[in-house]
């Protein structure tokens, strides 16, 4: 049996349940995690992710391997029905991601709140290891245009090569990279920026 | 772009440049990330950048780390798994549909093609399929199409192609031949492409209207007669079947 991607495609649209099972497992959590990076929300990341797999179930054909991988494909049908979500509803627009849905604590939640600009680079052992250090990292990539979140998420978080990048981005890998070295910039910038006050949730 | 260390001139402004390139090495740049970290050693700023970036670098790493492990809910993948049945079940249901039109429309062609057959075999000459029955009561009961133009109300008749001999006239078709005798308005070249005999009883009077010379027109008497009918069912010649040897 044939358990590359395009193998198992191709027998889930011969109607095998199982190969499509097994793609859906394999291939999901990336989906999932870049959508979730994308939107900052859980619940509309879950939802994206079933619109691009009932796409893959309905228009399978619509993959054409000569034209790059299926991973770059599920990243492509990802980002348009991302667009598409925000196009409907733009106060979902991502800005501010809710602890809940990332299960983790926000810089702000676990802090103190002293906002008083004890840069994230003073102690840097006790970034590295906190959940804080993530929160804050989540929170400035969420807030990065989406040109430039898009290739930060997909080459430093999904850890794609330039190559595979470019082709989820349906862009040259010139363009992939200077998106990245800008991105990083701003991502940069904005941790640099004093610790933000979140007011509603100090003393929770 | 490959470039000897050597050549390599790094200064801040390029330093922070290529300084987020430091963590995912192009092989063709590897002197240029060398000459960089070089440069990081003898500048404060870049050395701090430089540290940013290794932070950057790893809290990156720390997320990815953490958020390895997402899951979506077991929901959407029994929805996914109902949706692909449904979808199965709507293409086998589809393609079912497809293969009883196509049957149909295969079924059409078949009914098509023998109805177009049958009318062109119906068509054709009777010299092609209808051979002259040798006895006289087969005649009764074998009407040629070909010879509905003939104006005989009292007419029992039998076709025979022209250009194949009877069967019981094998001997005898110099006799038949010169038997035959022309009509009045006959066209020799219609019967070149085909024809038939046919063998129909006509009146003393029909005869005349023939050309035959006729004494006496009182009786009610029915001759047995051959006629040459052309493609276009004209009668073209005349024979009495009287004249004919015994078996003809």
């Amino acid at each position: 049996m044939d358990l590359t991607d395009d193998g198992l495609l191709r027998l889930m649209i011969a109607g095998d349940e199982d190969a499509f099972t097994l793609l859906y497992r394999r291939r999901h959590p990336a989906i999932f995690r870049f959508a979730l990076h994308m939107c900052g929300n859980a619940a509309v990341a879950e939802d994206v992710t079933q619109e691009v797999f009932m796409t893959l179930i309905r228009d399978a054909k619509r993959f054409d391997p000569a034209r790059g991988t299926l991973s770059a494909f599920l990243f492509g049908v990802a980002r348009n029905h991302l667009r598409k979500r925000w196009e409907q509803d733009r106060h979902s627009a991502p800005l501010l991601i809710e602890e809940d849905d990332l299960g983790t604590k926000s810089l702000a939640a676990s802090s103190n709140g002293n906002g008083n600009g004890h840069g994230p680079f003073n102690d840097s052992h006790d970034l590295f290891a906190s959940l804080e250090a993530i929160g804050r990292v989540r929170q400035a990539i969420a807030t990065l245009p989406e040109n430039y979140r898009e290739a930060v998420i997909l080459c430093e978080l999904e850890e794609m090569s330039y190559e595979e990048a470019a082709e989820a981005l349906s862009c040259p890998i010139g363009t992939v990279r200077s998106r990245l070295h800008r991105g990083r910039a701003l991502l940069l910038e904005k941790l640099r920026e004093p610790r933000p006050v979140r007011r509603a949730v100090v003393g929770e | 772009m490959p470039m000897d260390e050597s050549s390599v001139s790094m200064d801040c402004a390029a330093f922070e440049k290529i300084s987020h390139q430091l963590y995912r090495p192009d092989p063709a740049e590897t002197s240029l990330a060398e000459a960089a970290m070089a440069h990081a050693e003898s500048c404060s700023r870049c050395a701090a950048l430089l540290t940013e970036v290794e932070w950057l670098e790893y809290s990156l790493l720390d997320l990815a780390r953490h958020d390895a492990n997402s899951r979506v809910s077991p929901r959407v993948e029994s929805a996914l798994v109902q949706e692909f049945r449904r979808q199965k079940t709507a293409v086998a249901r589809r393609q079912l549909r497809w293969r009883l039109a196509a049957l149909g429309v295969a079924a059409a062609f078949i009914l098509f093609v023998g109805l177009s057959f049958y009318l062109h075999v119906w068509r054709l000459p009777p010299s092609s399929f209808a051979p002259l029955p040798s006895d006289a009561g087969a005649a009764h009961s074998q009407p040629a199409p070909a010879a509905s133009q003939v104006q005989s109300s009292n007419l029992a008749v039998a076709a025979a192609p022209v250009t194949e001999p009877q069967s019981t006239a094998d001997n005898s078709s110099d006799t038949e031949d010169a038997a035959f005798v022309p009509l009045p308005y006959a066209d020799e070249s219609a019967t070149d492409d085909g024809g038939a005999i046919v063998r129909v009883r006509l009146s003393r009077p029909e005869l005349a209207s023939f050309g035959i010379p006729v004494d006496d027109f009182s009786g009610d008497e029915q001759i047995q007669a051959d006629l040459l009918v052309g493609v276009d069912g004209t009668p073209e010649a005349i024979r009495l079947v009287s004249q004919l040897g015994p078996g003809e």
